[in-house]
């Protein structure tokens, strides 16, 4: 009742204030920004009258300016990272309200929507879609340029996972559960009701969690976040797909406190450079929301992104070069007069999420979030039972299998070269194959067909609930200090769905692995508890287990602001716990399989603290600290999860250590961030899983205690120079290494076996994979008042380095190898320096005032350079050399593959909006 | 309202079009080929002269019946055709080749620029061999195989040669399939038709030596890759017939089991 008491009291004075006000002369309103309405805080109105008077908003965007004499005066509207505002308002005998104020963004005009970077993949090594660097339009100068510019080459900020940057929707953490991975798949192609977004860099703290080392990015995805009115766009590209249509309605907040937005979406079409790519995408969105006073709103917002997508798989640059292209695509092949890829995405995650928001008083504020993802996610493969690798560039089918026998080398080439059967997947024979299967082998059925060749789709199913309340209270004038509680449960199903039996009736679920090495028996079962089970299209079979996460953590930040400091500090506190549930009894592991694992639980925690000084208005020097416990993931934990519960040897938490300091310096004539960070994480495990050569059988690497360190410097700056051109830039300059030699053990799925244990992995001083570590961009932008802007800019990347296969730096791999070859086995790849040049153009009319219709268009790789590696990895298999008896001499690497980036592409956007 | 009723109508536009993913006609059935053939396969083998590997260099085509399966592991990367003549090894090189050359199916080969040459007395089909120690090397490129190698029609299973006496084995036999009838076990270096490898040892091969009436022996070889190797063998001086194709490793007259079926204890 106490606090009631106060609130009436507070809303009392509140109203008093306002009746004052209201026989005073002057202006009130509220400064936002367009894109999105996002109230902006901090912005200086001024006005002349003999003196200046000046007013700042508050954290509602909103001002008022009294005392002011009657008459017709300029206002001048300045904020920081937006273009200044000057506008005429007459005064009369009260004070005017003039509503909404909107400020232009001086960031760099969004050319390209996040669409073409927004896609991602679990499943990296297999697919070459780049996946985003930063996604949100952010205020800061290098994460503006390097968030879009350094996209095409996979850029990886400070060299860190993606996953370690962590995505917040509306508030709640949303990152997976299982992996950590960025969840941009699940909203990509709703670009319109994601475009509201706010996000920090490095290891500051956000409004909604302590976060982590690489920045946090949140997404106002709510009804009354989104700008009020149609929009409507239609895109023509060639970098991932040929067409998208969009159309979006918002309805702002209405006077009876609704609000609504709608938005959806459809993708369509393939890829300009490499065939089998294609999308068949759609999406929509849907959000209401109610204020139902100044206290209480609630939120409730659907969407999903229901996508079909054909993925590129890497290929070696003997089969590059053979065939004279670096985008070749293994993963297809004609059927039907039409190009059929094997391997395709098929998405469909719904998510639906609650938000309630509560503002009691000025000081406080509380929120709370309820989300549900759901739905399913599979990718589809081959797979064979008792037939040859269907894969055309499998290294049996290259000349280089034939080494010592020319005429074969050579008719092999000429197979590449002149027969698309040979080239590529030869559905035609696979379909025969099945037609013809009459088998009498274990669990067949007379007279039906049995499939020696289908189509699985792996599946990787989400049941995933999160639920957080947060508080936030405004100590004093000078520190506010925000906490809460989040709480996660996730259950995600794993399985293989036949998806095609291409021809055939059935498929038998047992295990060919183990069948060819013991024959029959219990052992040869995939499922024991439904021995010799017939599969049809739709079934459930190879393996089926579920992964269970549950995890719980508090946090507070608390953060102080006065005069010429800044300085915040923050902790989090959480427990994780997970465990396998195996659905099937796999025949070789009957005790180790079916049901529960042992639960491993972990505790984590994560400190900040940041401090800022201000030199003065427009320099600053800021550094940040902070040291996190994080457990590691479910995907990372289990020996071989497919098939038993067994966990892997040596599993801790992972500790990560990360400090940068800033400078900072914003003046008329120069925008400029510096940053110096250095990162030392330890102890992080990581899980390996392929088919094995040597052991005839799929394999799993575990391999634990890798540590990495990351340093390096990160700036951007813009400069304007003359009548709306500038010029700006952004450099990462990094060193990302190994800083440990990490343990690996090996186990095959179809034996109890440990074929290697605890064996060393020499990668100390070893380089980390997946990113340039020296990036650099360049550009002129140039911006017109009358809404025209083009830009050109220039790239260069430098010290990207391959993915390396554990084994290949094992002293079991090195046996009997000569210095020289032990040199050519160890060495590390580092891909060559790549220049790219890229160029953008765009304009918008209003027309009847209302109607704003405008294109942009972005080229990218101007100069069609086809020679730039963008990503990849050593396979991961050792070539086995024997002597004239049969003897295994020693190893030797498999040719290593690669993804290239595009050549020139484009991406033209027209759009419509009232 | 026309403004939800617009939106609701994007959203349902994109729904449906869910249910618009590519469809892929079924590839028709394969058609067989029929060629002529113009040379037996006998007379093919007689042009072989041993301890040199012969170039084929006209355009001959033989036909005949797969008599052979790599089903069961005991054949490995090649199978048998035979015609009314002889039989021959077809040294095709992949694997599981039973899943598109069916016992009984009519194979043709044009043999123009294969290679003939011999493993141990038994004279083979395949091509060019890059080292000297083999007379032959697999065919193995799709490509090749695609010149070369025919499928005909599928059919009945060839039907083997009785061999009831000793004196109805001779090397015309060669390569065909052929039943030892009522042959007695009279050898064996192991009781299980072979050895599938363990971790501790590696796979290997079983010799179960028959005897025909007359005193012939013939020596059933498995693979320790075969899928029944671990099967038992008949007990010692059991009788059988035995089916399977027949060669000769130098003067040893061997057999190699299709499968288990070809196995009837007396």
């Amino acid at each position: 009742m106490k606090i009631k008491a106060a609130f009436i009291l507070f809303a009392f004075l509140a109203l008093t204030s306002l009746t004052l006000e209201a026989q005073e002369r002057g202006v009130k309103g509220k400064v936002v920004n367009r894109e999105g309405r996002v109230p902006i805080p901090g912005a200086k109105i001024t006005v002349k009258l003999d003196s200046e008077i000046v007013a700042e908003t508050t954290k509602e965007g909103e001002f008022s300016l009294v005392g002011i004499p009657a008459g017709t005066y300029n206002i001048t509207i300045t904020a920081p990272d937006f273009q200044p505002l000057q506008m005429s308002v007459k005064i009369d005998d009260f004070v005017k309200d003039i509503n909404f104020i909107t400020l232009v963004s001086d960031a760099p005009a969004q050319t390209v929507d996040a669409a073409t970077f927004a896609e991602f993949d679990t499943d990296l090594a297999g697919d070459a879609q780049s996946m985003p660097v930063i996604l949100s339009s952010s205020k800061d100068v290098y994460e503006n340029i390097a968030g879009y510019k350094f996209g095409a080459m996979r850029f990886k900020n400070r060299g860190y996972e993606t996953g370690t940057q962590g995505i917040y929707l509306n508030g709640v953490y949303f990152n997976d559960a299982l992996n950590g991975y960025s969840p941009w798949s699940l909203w990509t192609g709703l670009n319109e009701a994601t475009r509201n977004q706010e996000s920090t860099t490095g290891i500051a703290i956000s409004d909604f969690g302590v976060g982590g080392v690489n920045g946090t990015t949140n997404i106002n995805a709510r009804a009354s976040q989104m700008r009020k009115g149609y929009r409507f766009s239609v895109v023509n590209a060639t970098d991932s797909y040929r067409y998208r249509i969009m159309g979006t309605y918002a309805s702002g907040e209405q006077d009876n406190g609704w609000s609504y937005a709608l938005s959806a979406s459809a993708r369509l079409g393939g890829n300009a450079w490499v065939n089998g790519l294609y999308y068949n995408a759609f999406a929509y969105f849907g959000s209401v929301e109610k204020k139902f006073n100044d206290q209480h709103r609630l939120a409730l917002t659907i969407f999903a992104s229901p996508t079909e997508r054909g993925a590129q798989g890497s290929s070696t640059q003997e089969v590059y070069d053979m065939i004279g292209s670096n985008y070749y695509n293994p993963n297809w092949g004609w059927q039907d007069g039409k190009i059929r890829n094997s391997r395709v995405r098929n998405n469909n995650e719904p998510v639906a999420m609650l938000n309630y928001f509560f503002k009691p008083n000025e000081k406080l504020d509380f929120t709370a979030a309820l989300s549900y993802r759901f739905g399913s996610n599979g990718y589809s493969a081959l797979d064979w039972y008792d037939a040859p690798d269907p894969r055309p560039d499998y290294y049996r089918n290259l000349p280089s299998y034939y080494e010592s026998d020319p005429y074969k080398a050579a008719y092999i080439r000429e197979g590449w070269l002149s027969d698309w059967n040979i080239r590529q997947i030869n559905w035609d024979r696979i379909y025969n194959i099945n037609y013809n299967n009459y088998s009498t082998g274990t669990g067949s059925i007379a007279g039906e067909k049995r499939s020696q060749y289908v189509l699985e789709e792996r599946h990787i199913d989400q049941q995933d609930i999160n639920a957080k309340i947060q508080a936030g209270y405004q100590l004093s004038d000078f520190s506010k200090l925000n906490a809460g509680a989040e709480y996660r449960w996730n259950t995600t199903s794993h399985y293989k769905k036949m998806k095609d039996l291409l021809g055939g009736e059935y498929w038998v679920d047992i295990d060919k692995f183990a069948e060819r090495d013991f024959a029959s028996g219990d052992v040869i079962q995939n499922d024991l508890n439904n021995p010799n089970r017939v599969i049809r299209e739709g079934d459930k079979y190879g393996y089926y287990y579920k992964g269970h996460v549950r995890n719980a953590k508090l946090w507070f930040t608390y953060k102080y602001n006065k005069k010429n400091i800044e300085a915040y500090v923050a902790g989090e506190g959480g427990q994780t716990t997970f465990w396998r549930e195996g659905m099937y009894r796999k025949g070789m592991f009957p005790n180790n399989s079916y049901g529960n694992s042992e639960k491993l639980n972990f505790l984590t925690f994560t400190a900040k603290a940041g401090f800022t000084y201000k030199i003065d208005g427009n320099n600053m020097v800021y550094a940040n600290a902070a040291y996190l416990q994080t457990a590691p993931f479910f995907q990372e934990s289990f020996m071989s999860p497919r098939t038993r519960n067994s966990v892997v040897p040596n599993l801790t938490t992972e500790k990560t250590f990360s400090a940068d300091i800033n400078y900072s310096v914003k003046l008329p004539f120069l925008k400029m961030r510096v940053t110096g960070f250095y990162t030392k994480i330890q102890d992080q495990t990581r899980l390996i899983s392929f088919y094995d050569d040597i052991n005839r059988s799929f394999t799993n690497f575990a391999m634990s205690g890798i540590d990495q360190i990351n340093t390096g410097v990160e700036m951007g700056f813009s400069v304007p120079i003359w009548g709306g051109i500038s010029a700006e830039g952004a450099v990462s300059y990094g060193l990302y290494k190994y800083s440990s030699n990490p343990f690996v053990t090996q186990t095959v799925d179809n034996s109890e076996a440990i074929i290697l244990e605890n064996e060393r992995v020499y990668w100390k001083d070893y380089k980390i994979s997946g990113t340039p570590q020296t990036a650099i961009n360049i550009g002129l932008d140039y911006r017109s008042p009358d809404y025209l802007f083009a830009g050109i800019d220039m790239s260069f990347f430098d010290a990207s380095y391959i993915d390396m296969n554990p084994i290949y730096r094992t002293d079991f791999a090195h046996i009997g190898l000569t210095p020289d070859e032990s040199k050519i086995l160890s060495k590390q790849e580092m891909f060559g320096s790549a220049i790219v040049l890229s160029a953008n153009i765009g304009k918008s009319w209003y027309i009847f005032k209302n109607y704003n219709i405008g294109f942009s268009l972005e080229v990218k790789n101007l100069l069609n350079t086809q020679t730039v590696k963008t990503g990849g990895y050593e396979q991961m298999r050792l070539k086995v050399n024997e002597d004239a008896n049969g003897t295994v001499m020693n190893y030797s690497r498999f040719d290593s593959k690669y993804f290239y980036m595009y050549g020139t592409t484009y991406y033209l956007n027209l759009y419509f909006r009232f | 309202m026309k403004k939800i009723y617009i939106s609701l109508a994007l959203i349902a536009a994109a729904l449906l079009g869910q249910a618009c993913s590519e469809k892929f006609e079924n590839p028709a059935p394969f058609e067989p080929v029929t060629l002529t053939p113009n040379i037996t396969i006998k007379d093919l083998k007689a042009r072989y002269v041993s301890g040199t590997p012969y170039e084929i260099n006209d355009s001959l085509v033989i036909g005949g019946k797969v008599n052979s399966t790599d089903e069961f592991g005991n054949f490995y990367r090649s199978f048998y055709i035979q015609d009314a003549t002889g039989g021959i090894e077809v040294k095709i090189g992949k694997t599981t080749l039973y899943n598109e050359y069916k016992e009984g199916q009519t194979v043709y080969v044009k043999a123009r620029h294969l290679f003939l040459g011999a493993y141990g007395g038994m004279v083979q089909l395949g091509e060019k061999s890059a080292e000297a120690r083999y007379e032959t090397s697999y065919i193995e490129t799709d490509l090749r195989i695609k010149e070369t190698i025919f499928r005909g029609a599928t059919g009945a299973k060839v039907v083997p040669a009785q061999l009831t006496t000793s004196s109805d084995i001779h090397n015309g036999l060669l390569g065909t399939l052929v039943t030892l009838k009522n042959a007695k076990l009279v050898k064996q270096n192991m009781t299980t038709w072979a050895r599938k490898a363990t971790p501790e040892l590696e796979a290997g091969y079983g010799e179960q030596t028959f005897e025909l009436e007359g005193g012939t022996r013939v020596v059933v070889r498995t693979s320790g890759y075969a899928k029944f190797a671990n099967q038992p063998a008949p007990a010692l001086y059991s009788y059988a017939d035995v089916t399977g194709v027949l060669t000769k490793f130098n003067s040893t007259w061997q057999l190699a089991l299709n499968s288990l079926e070809g196995v009837v204890l007396k």
